[in-house]
């Protein structure tokens, strides 16, 4: 390897890229990715249509079953012995992917993913050259604050489970809250058995209740607020809405029937990101997102494959690294033609410095909506949803870019005649006492 | 060489001289010399995972790993399994390494940090204490010491009652510490964000006789007084924030005067380490105090290898026949490795999978600027030396949280 950059300069290249990602059916995680294939070669084949590109994308798929080691190995080979990759593609289990895209320095590699959420790798020092076309973990927090001055909600308390995945978002919050001059009651964390801390909650008069926690907590958590009392029209959750349809049924590990999780539950709200957009125009592959989802759909059926929630996030993902490569490749020729008395060599930290330049200034608008990056992370669409008897209704959506909420007239619910307050109201009354 | 835990400073001069005087005798490994090929991972995970593939990927085959921080030993020991390697660590005390289905190809001289636990909660209950917080870095070693803790103080009756984690910044988490009105508390984090901890201590008045913070004893001894560009605190007011915390830390130089597999008393090992240093302050080497780990460390594995080359021989291979494909050469070092058993400069080298080699503790707690060694605990007998020079700002030490009191007053 190293100084050969001379695909720059050719027509009909076919540029290599890393994919990394889960495929071993065995695997965790890996049907996330089964799904993700066709989405790919969707997007390498619109682009060829399009006949804007100067070459065509060949995709290089290395196994990581989601395992540290394997996963390393499957990097390692594909450096050693694979086409000389102009980046990596993909990066689905955090763990692996935090190992990789904190080692790409080193390779002058760049890596885009569509599919890992970890809010830890948005720490630029660690993974200067990673990107995501996907909303990280703690991108609801914005849009949360923005529902919680909405509602005149200045008050909450929050419930974390206290695992790295959630306190960071909790950490984050706390910041965004700060900042919003939204008082923070009372923060409650927890390893395994929430009860003592949601009594606590309950002690403290909070009403908003922003939790953090995976789907076998909740049904933890919904079970000690029903025992506590702590539902209905007094009281607003806030919960991740990334789990499972039906998730009370299959999590529920409590003594709580599932009818009192399900009145404890009624009216929560669930944030997590859109994972196609809503809005119907045109984006750089001259189609609608329902259009692409119907072509989508259908190559899902010939491979018989199931549905991936990220597929979306790999389509356009495809379309940033199309995007970025012609870019850099102008550049590249021009600075050739720039230096054609000289030697023109560019080395690879030079090419990686410019992919990672180039990536950074990405707007088009794709299937997922507008796609942009801040400091490497996806500024998305959010979406909010409410459980209203036993479902969960979208009630409304944040847009990052412009950072404005939209809630959908007459879709939110609540128990009693209004919103809930965010504490008790003590009124001073005079009264007279005949001695 | 840098970073977190910067001991390659003295570990590499220290795993040098061990491995100059193995290559010297002729009764250990006589026709080989052993190699060491090494590389600054400046205790970064991602630099190491770059200098990983240098060595996995160039000649020559290399037959043992020896990373040191834990969050490298934690990569190297988790991919080893691919390649048949073998590794060895002198300076990882992740109590996670301890999983034998993880990393199934480790060891290590050093022992697991879940080592300082007991101490803790001996002194908990020595000064009355049932209510704890933490606040840890949420790298893996600390997680896995916090969850140990947990467990041991919940079987003394101890409730840990606040629990506050960070990554990079700690100010949210200092703040929710706070507005808890969390009063002992134990701190588990690297040098460098223990500066940055102790800054937003500072900023949130989180200090003083109503506090006492629990921190790992192997910090550079100035640790507070270094300059950070990270921080905007002054040296001054980072001194008033950390004094009078208490540090637990593990003992790793043999106290008794014997000749071991080296033939070196550990007095001689240190004076040896010193001129190897030239002069060097020993205080301000990284590693210094880990330094007889890694010589150990090349004494366990030279001793090894010394006893594989008999049943390799008898079923006709050699040391040279490795290979990243093959098992058998592993297997025979791992057997030789798990049955150390030999005098160090360290004690007693023998490996288990759950790291706890040495007995000893020892406790200090900083007055007026430095370090005072208050105690030593050997939880092993469950015995405590104390030396009785423990200072407080009031009478005693704090209460571990506001007691409310109920009084009845006329009008």
């Amino acid at each position: 390897h190293g100084q050969d950059n001379s695909w720059f300069s050719g027509d009909n290249e076919k540029l290599p890229i890393m994919v990394l990602m889960p495929m071993n059916e065995s695997a965790l995680m890996s049907s996330i990715s089964q799904g993700i294939e066709p989405a790919v070669q969707l997007a390498i084949q619109h682009i060829k249509e399009s006949r804007n590109y100067k070459f065509s994308l060949i995709t290089k798929i290395y196994d990581t079953e989601c395992d540290n080691a394997k996963g390393l190995r499957a990097f390692f080979d594909a450096i050693c012995y694979g086409p000389k990759h102009l980046m990596i593609f993909g990066g689905v289990c955090p763990s692996v992917t935090s190992i990789i895209a904190e080692s790409l320095e080193g390779w002058n590699l760049v890596q885009l993913s569509f599919a890992a959420t970890t809010p830890v790798l948005a720490d630029k020092k660690k993974y200067p050259n990673f990107f995501r076309t996907v909303p990280s973990d703690n991108a609801v927090n914005p849009a949360v604050v923005k529902f919680l001055n909405f509602y005149n909600w200045s008050r909450v308390g929050t419930l974390t489970q206290d695992v790295q995945r959630f306190s960071e978002v909790r950490n984050d919050l706390t910041n965004e809250l700060e900042k919003a001059d939204i008082q923070i009651a009372d923060t409650e964390s927890f390893s395994n058995d929430p009860c003592v801390n949601v009594k606590k909650l309950k002690d403290n008069d909070v009403r908003i209740i922003i939790g953090q926690f995976d789907e076998n907590l909740a049904s933890k958590v919904f079970c000690c607020a029903y025992n506590l009392n702590m539902y209905g029209s007094k009281y607003q959750w806030i919960i991740p809405g990334w789990y499972q349809g039906n998730w009370w049924e299959q999590a529920n590990s409590t003594n709580c029937t599932t009818r009192k999780l399900l009145t404890a539950m009624e009216g929560y709200i669930a944030v997590d990101f859109e994972p196609l957009s809503a809005k119907q125009v045109k984006g750089i592959s001259g189609r609608t997102p329902k259009e692409y989802e119907r072509e989508y759909s259908k190559e899902l059926q010939q491979k018989g494959v199931e549905p991936s929630k990220y597929h979306g996030f790999a389509y356009d993902g495809i379309w940033v690294i199309a995007k970025t490569l012609t870019r850099v490749m102008d550049l590249l020729q021009h600075k050739e033609r720039q230096d054609m008395y000289h030697n023109f060599t560019v080395d690879d930290r030079e090419v990686g410095k410019l992919v990672l330049d180039v990536m950074n200034e990405t707007n088009f608008y794709g299937v997922t909506g507008q796609v942009m990056f801040r400091n490497g992370e996806r500024m998305g669409t959010i979406k909010f949803t409410q459980f209203q008897e036993g479902q969960e209704v979208k009630v409304g959506e944040y847009n990052a870019i412009a950072d404005v909420l939209d809630l959908i007239n007459n879709t939110m619910r609540f128990q009693g005649v209004e919103p809930p307050k965010d504490r008790t109201f003590v009124r001073l009354q005079r009264r007279n006492i005949n001695v | 060489m840098s970073g977190g835990w910067p001991g390659g400073q003295a570990c590499l001069p220290s795993a040098q001289m061990a491995l100059d005087l193995v290559n010297k005798r002729t009764d250990i490994l006589p026709e080989y010399e052993l190699e060491l090929i090494h590389y600054d991972s400046m205790c970064d995970p991602g630099e190491a995972t770059k200098l990983l593939y240098d060595l996995l990927y160039t000649e020559p085959i290399k037959m043992v790993l020896m990373p040191g921080c834990s969050s490298v030993s934690t990569l190297v020991a988790e991919a080893a399994r691919m390649w048949n390697l073998i590794v060895l660590s002198y300076g990882s005390s992740s109590p996670a390494l301890s999983n034998r289905q993880r990393f199934p190809t480790f060891f290590r001289t050093h022992p697991s940090a879940t080592l300082h636990n007991p101490t803790r909660v001996q002194l908990f209950q020595k000064w009355k204490w049932t209510k704890i917080a933490t606040i840890q870095q949420t790298t893996e070693v600390f997680t896995s010491t916090l969850d140990d803790l947990e467990a041991r103080t919940k079987e003394a009756g101890i409730e840990i009652s606040v629990r506050q984690s960070f990554l990079t910044d700690p100010a949210p988490a200092v703040k929710n510490l706070k507005r808890q009105d969390a009063r002992i508390i134990v701190g588990l984090f690297y040098e460098t964000e223990a500066r940055k901890v102790f800054c937003e201590v500072y900023k949130e008045k989180l200090y003083g006789k109503k506090y006492v913070w629990f921190l790992i004893g192997w910090y550079a001894d100035n640790w507070f007084k270094i300059k950070d560009p990270s921080i905007n605190c002054t040296v001054e007011q980072m001194t008033e924030a950390v004094e009078g915390h208490v540090t637990t830390e593990i003992v790793m130089l043999n106290p008794e005067t014997v000749r071991g597999a080296s033939n070196l008393t550990s007095q001689e090992f240190l004076n040896q380490l010193m001129s190897k240093l030239g002069g060097k302050n020993p205080e301000e080497t990284g590693g210094f105090q880990e330094a007889p780990l890694a010589y150990d460390a090349v004494w366990a594995l030279a001793l090894a290898l010394n006893k594989t080359v008999g049943p390799l021989k008898a079923k006709g291979r050699r040391l040279e026949d490795f290979n990243y494909n093959n098992r058998d050469i592993t297997a025979e070092i791992y057997r030789a490795l798990n049955t150390s058993s030999f005098e160090g400069v360290s004690g007693h080298v023998v490996f288990d999978a759950q790291g706890s080699r040495m007995a000893w503790t020892l406790i200090e707690q900083l007055q007026g600027g430095s370090y005072k060694k208050i105690g030593y605990f050997d939880s092993t007998k469950g015995n405590l030396s104390w030396y009785g020079n423990d200072r407080w700002i009031g009478p005693g030490p704090p209460a571990d949280q506001t007691v409310v009191i109920e009084e009845f007053r006329f009008l």
